[in-house]
C-alpha cells in the first residue's frame, strides 16, 4: 500500500459516467486520475504516456476491443491492474479478459458500493 | 486427519515390528549362543578333569604296583603301562588346561577360553604343573622302561637284572614323589574342577537367565504384534468406515460432486446424483470437456474451458473468479431419445489445496430447473399484470362503443389472418400474396389501437408486422415461415381476448349506474359533448369539432394520441364522417386513419418549426366525406404540413432499385408521387410503430382498389399534401 504516492488510474470508456463515479467513491483517495480514453486505441497511446498503475477498462467499445486492449496493456507493464467493467451477461468477455491478465472484473450494472468493493478488492494487491 | 494420521502409523508398525524382531534376534540369540558355546567349552573341561582327577593316584597306586611286583617278581606290564598311561593322560589333560587359547585345538581352544578367565583357575592350574612337572621327572625313567626287569638263571633262579634293580630304583624313588606330588597334584585338580564347575553353574544360570529375559522378550513382542495387529485392524475398519461414510455421503448427496484434475479429468471419487444429473453412466475417468459437449453449444464450451484454465491459473484471486463463474446457471440440453429436454445445471468451482499447492478443483452442479423456471414465470407473471393494468388504463378511457367496434373489427380481421395461415399455399408468390394481406390486416389493427391509445395492442400488432418483415424479406419462403407468426397470431388474439373479457367485466362493473351515457351519447350524436383532452386546465392542444361520428372519435383520438407522443401540435377537422354508407365505414376508417397518422407523422411539423416558417404552431388535419351522388363519393385528408419531398421518393426509389437515376430525373411529380403507393415503400430509414414501413400509402391504395376506388395525391413542398379518394356510387360486392 502505498498512502503517500496515490496511484495513476486511466479510465478507457466510451461515455463519462464511470468516471463520475470512480471520483466519488471512496478509492478515489488513493487514485488520481490522470487521463480517460473512449476506445482502445485511444488507450494504448495515452497508457503510453501516462503510464499509469491501474486501469478500469470497459470492454464493450468501439475501435479497438477491450481484451485486446488488456493484453496489449499487460504486455507493456505486466504489474498494470486492471478492472474491467462488463455486462453482467458478458461473462465469456469477462472470462477471457481475466485469462488475459485483467485483475478485476465489476459487471454492469452496478451500484457505486459494488465500483467501491471492486476498486477495494484492486488496490489490495497493489 | 485422523484416519490419515492412523494410516500412516499403521503402516509404519510392521517396519517397525520388522526391527524389532531383528534387535531381538541380535540381543538374545547371539549372546545365547555364545553362552552356550561357553558352557558346553566348560561342561567338555569339566568332564576332563573330572576323569583325570584321580590319575595321580592311579599312577601312585601303578607305582606301588611296579615296586610290589618287582620284589616278587611279578608281571611289571601291566602297572608301567598304567603309568605311561597316566603321564599322557595328565600331560594331555595340563597341555589342555594351560594351552594359549590363539595356538591350541579346536576343543583346547574353548576349554582353556571357557575357565581362563578366573585367576584362581590359572593359579591352580600352575600349581598342578609344578607339581606335576616334578611328578613327571620321576616318572619319566619307569616310562621309558623297555624290556624284562628280570634275569632268570638256573644258578641264581629269577632275580632283578640290572635294569630291573634300576627300575626298582626309580620306582621306589617315584613313590616318594608321588607320596607327595600326587595329592597336590589331585587337590588341585579338585579345585581346578570346582572352578569348572562354579563356572559352568554360572553359566547355565546366565544362560536360563538369559532364556528368560528372551521369554519376556518374546512375550512382549507378541503382545507389541498383536497389538499392532489389532491397531491395524481396527485402523483399517475405521478407514474402511470413514471410505464406508464418504461413499454413502456420496451416494446420497443430491449435488453432483466431483475432483478435475490438472489434466481437466475427473476423479473416480464422485457422487452418484452426477450419472443422473448428466444422463449419464460412467463418469470418472471422462475429461470436463466431454462431459460439457454434448450439453451445451460450442461458445459456452469454450467459455468454461477458459474459466476453468483461469481457476488453475493461481494469479487469479478466488473470490474474482467466483464472480466471472460463466457456469453459473447454464443452460443444458439433453437428447433423450424422444426429443431434447432442457435443464438449467449451477456449476461451483473450489480450489482444493494440499500442501499450500493447487491439486484440484471441486465441482459441485445443481439442478436448478425449477428455480430458473420459477423465476421465469414470476418474471412473466409480472409482466402479465403490468400489461393488464396498462390494458385497464388504456380500455378505461375509451369510448365503449369505439372499443366494442375496434374489438370486433379486430376480431374479424384476426379471423381473416386465422383463415389465410390456413389457407394451402404451394408457390413463392401465393406466399407472398398471404404474407401481404396479413400485414394489412395487421397494420389496419395497429392503426386503430393507436388511434384508440391502446398501447398494449399496438406493440403486439408492431411485433407482430415486425415477423412479417422478417418472412417479406427472405428469399425462399416455405410453409415452415409461417409457423412463428401463428406464435404471434395467437398472442395477438389472446390479448384481445382479454381486453374483451375486460370491457366486458368493466360492462357489468357499470350496470347500475346511471343511465350508460356513453351509449346515449352513440345513439344521439349531435348532442355529444365535446370531450376536453390534454392535461387538466391547460390549453388544449387539439380542438375537436362535430367529434360525433365513431371514424371522427377514432381519429380525433388518434391526432391526441400520436401529437402527444411526438409533441405536436395539431387540430383534426372531419366533415360528413356521419354520413359514410354502412359498406363503406370499415373501409373508410382504416384508410383516413391510415392517412391521418401518415399526416401526423410525416406531415404536420414539430410546433417551433412550424413558427419559424411562419406557419401557425397548431397543425391542421381535414378529413372531408362528400356525396357526388351518382358519381360516387370523395373522401379528402389533407394536412398543412411539409408535403413530400420529390427529391427523397426520387433517392428512395432509386436506392431501392426501382428506378435509374435516370429515369427517376426523368420523371414527373404526379408519377414520382404514385410510386409512393406501391408496395413497401418508404422513405423514411427506421420504421416505427406510428408510420414509416412504408406499407402506409399502399395499403391506402390496396383499400381503394378492393373498392373499385380510385387514389391521388398532391402535394406542395413546405405547404401540403392531400389525398384523393374516389369511391364509387355503389358500394363493391366483394366489401359488402
Amino acid at each position: 500500500m502505498n498512502a503517500v504516492r496515490p496511484l495513476k488510474l486511466m479510465i478507457v470508456d466510451d461515455s463519462n459516467i464511470i468516471r463520475r463515479r470512480i471520483e466519488r467513491s471512496q478509492q478515489i483517495e488513493r487514485l488520481r486520475v490522470v487521463g480517460s480514453a473512449a476506445n482502445g486505441r485511444e488507450a494504448i497511446e495515452l497508457f503510453e504516456q501516462t503510464q499509469p498503475d491501474v486501469v478500469t477498462m470497459d470492454l464493450t467499445m468501439p475501435e479497438m476491443d477491450g481484451i485486446e486492449c488488456v493484453e496489449h496493456l499487460v504486455a507493456r507493464k505486466p504489474e498494470l491492474l486492471i478492472l474491467v467493467v462488463s455486462a453482467l451477461a458478458d461473462k465469456a468477455t469477462a472470462v477471457e479478459a481475466i485469462r488475459k491478465g485483467a485483475n478485476g472484473f465489476l459487471c454492469k450494472p452496478f451500484t457505486d458500493r459494488q465500483l467501491n468493493d471492486a476498486l477495494a478488492e484492486l488496490l489490495q494487491d497493489a | 486427519m485422523k484416519a490419515n494420521l492412523n494410516w500412516s502409523r499403521s503402516q509404519r508398525s510392521p517396519a517397525f515390528l520388522g526391527a524389532a524382531l531383528v534387535l531381538f534376534a541380535l540381543a538374545v540369540l547371539l549372546p545365547g549362543f555364545r553362552l552356550a558355546g561357553r558352557l558346553d567349552d566348560a561342561t567338555a573341561a569339566l568332564r576332563l578333569v573330572s576323569e583325570q582327577r584321580r590319575q595321580a593316584e592311579v599312577v601312585a597306586n601303578a607305582l606301588v604296583s611296579v615296586r610290589d611286583r618287582l620284589e616278587s617278581f611279578g608281571y611289571v606290564d601291566e602297572p608301567l603301562s598304567e603309568v605311561r598311561n597316566g603321564v599322557a593322560e595328565l600331560d594331555g589333560l595340563l597341555r589342555t588346561l594351560a594351552a594359549d587359547p590363539a595356538t591350541a585345538g579346536t576343543f583346547g581352544t574353548s576349554a582353556a577360553r571357557a575357565v581362563q578367565s578366573s585367576e584362581a583357575f590359572r593359579a591352580d592350574v600352575a600349581t598342578v604343573e609344578r607339581a606335576w612337572t616334578d611328578f613327571r621327572k620321576a616318572l619319566v625313567p619307569i616310562a621309558a622302561f623297555q624290556g624284562v626287569p628280570y634275569a632268570d638263571s638256573e644258578a641264581a633262579g629269577v632275580q632283578l637284572n640290572a635294569a630291573g634293580k634300576a627300575l626298582a630304583q626309580e620306582a621306589r624313588k617315584a613313590i616318594v614323589t608321588a607320596r607327595k606330588q600326587g595329592p597336590v597334584v589331585t587337590a588341585a585338580l579338585t579345585k581346578v574342577s570346582s572352578s569348572l564347575e562354579a563356572e559352568s553353574t554360572q553359566l547355565s544360570s546366565y544362560l536360563r537367565l538369559l532364556m528368560l529375559a528372551a521369554l519376556v522378550g518374546a512375550i512382549a513382542l507378541g503382545v507389541g504384534v498383536v497389538y499392532f495387529l489389532v491397531a491395524g485392524r481396527r485402523q483399517a475398519e475405521l478407514l474402511a468406515d470413514a471410505q464406508r461414510q464418504t461413499d454413502d455421503i456420496l451416494k446420497t448427496v443430491k449435488e453432483g460432486l466431483f475432483l478435475l484434475d490438472s489434466k481437466g479429468k475427473i476423479g473416480a471419487t464422485h457422487s452418484g446424483s452426477m450419472a443422473r444429473l448428466f444422463k449419464r453412466e460412467s463418469i470418472a475417468g471422462v475429461s470436463f470437456d466431454e462431459l460439457l459437449r454434448p450439453l451445451v453449444p460450442e461458445k459456452t464450451l469454450q467459455t468454461a474451458q477458459r474459466f476453468v484454465e483461469v481457476l488453475w491459473s493461481e494469479r487469479t484471486k478466488e473470490n474474482l473468479v467466483k464472480s466471472i463463474n460463466p457456469l453459473q446457471e447454464v443452460e443444458v440440453s439433453f437428447d433423450t431419445g424422444a426429443g431434447q429436454e432442457t435443464r438449467w445445471l449451477e456449476f461451483d468451482f473450489h480450489r482444493v489445496r494440499s500442501d499450500g499447492k493447487l491439486a484440484n478443483l471441486l465441482v459441485s452442479v445443481n439442478d436448478v430447473t425449477q428455480r430458473v423456471r420459477l423465476a421465469r414465470e414470476l418474471a412473466e407473471s409480472r409482466e402479465k399484470a403490468q400489461s393488464q393494468v396498462d390494458t385497464l388504463l388504456g380500455v378505461l378511457h375509451i369510448n365503449p362503443r369505439q372499443l366494442r367496434s375496434f374489438l370486433s373489427d379486430s376480431d374479424a380481421a384476426m379471423k381473416m389472418v386465422n383463415a389465410m395461415l390456413r389457407e394451402p399455399a404451394r408457390e413463392e408468390s401465393a406466399f407472398r400474396r398471404k404474407l401481404d394481406s396479413i400485414f394489412r390486416q395487421i397494420h389496419s389493427i395497429k392503426g386503430e389501437a393507436a388511434a384508440l391509445g391502446l398501447g398494449t395492442v399496438e406493440t403486439r400488432a408492431h411485433e407482430f408486422e415486425d415477423a412479417l418483415k422478417e418472412a417479406r424479406e427472405k428469399q425462399q419462403l416455405s410453409g415452415a415461415d409461417f409457423l412463428p407468426l401463428v406464435v404471434k397470431l395467437d398472442d395477438l388474439f389472446t390479448h384481445l381476448a382479454s381486453i374483451g373479457d375486460l370491457v366486458q367485466r368493466l360492462g357489468q362493473l357499470h350496470q347500475g349506474a346511471p343511465a350508460a351515457a356513453d351509449e346515449e351519447a352513440d345513439e344521439a350524436p349531435a348532442a355529444a359533448p365535446v370531450r376536453a383532452v390534454g392535461g387538466g386546465g391547460a390549453p388544449t392542444p387539439i380542438q375537436i369539432q362535430a367529434a360525433v361520428d365513431p371514424i371522427s372519435q377514432t381519429l380525433t383520438q388518434l391526432g391526441e394520441n400520436i401529437g402527444r407522443d411526438r409533441g405536436k401540435l395539431v387540430r383534426i377537422v372531419t366533415e360528413g364522417l356521419a354520413e359514410v354508407p354502412a359498406g363503406y365505414r370499415k373501409a373508410v376508417k382504416d384508410i383516413t386513419v391510415q392517412a391521418v397518422r401518415n399526416a401526423l407523422v410525416h406531415g404536420i411539423e414539430a410546433p417551433d418549426f412550424r413558427e419559424r416558417s411562419g406557419k401557425a404552431a397548431v397543425g391542421s388535419v381535414k378529413v372531408s366525406f362528400q356525396s357526388e351522388g351518382p358519381n360516387g363519393f370523395r373522401l379528402v385528408v389533407e394536412d398543412d404540413g411539409a408535403g413530400i419531398s420529390l427529391r427523397r421518393v426520387r433517392e428512395a426509389a432509386v436506392a431501392r432499385g426501382i428506378l435509374t437515376s435516370e429515369d427517376a430525373a426523368r420523371l414527373e411529380s404526379k408519377q414520382l408521387l404514385s410510386l409512393l403507393f406501391r408496395s413497401g415503400f418508404s422513405t423514411q430509414e427506421v420504421a416505427d410503430e406510428d408510420a414509416g414501413r412504408g406499407i402506409g400509402m399502399n395499403v391506402i391504395a390496396e383499400l381503394v382498389r378492393e373498392l373499385n376506388g380510385r387514389v391521388g395525391v398532391s402535394t406542395g413542398e413546405g405547404r401540403y399534401t392531400r389525398f384523393t379518394i374516389v369511391l364509387p356510387a355503389q358500394v363493391a360486392e366483394n366489401v359488402a
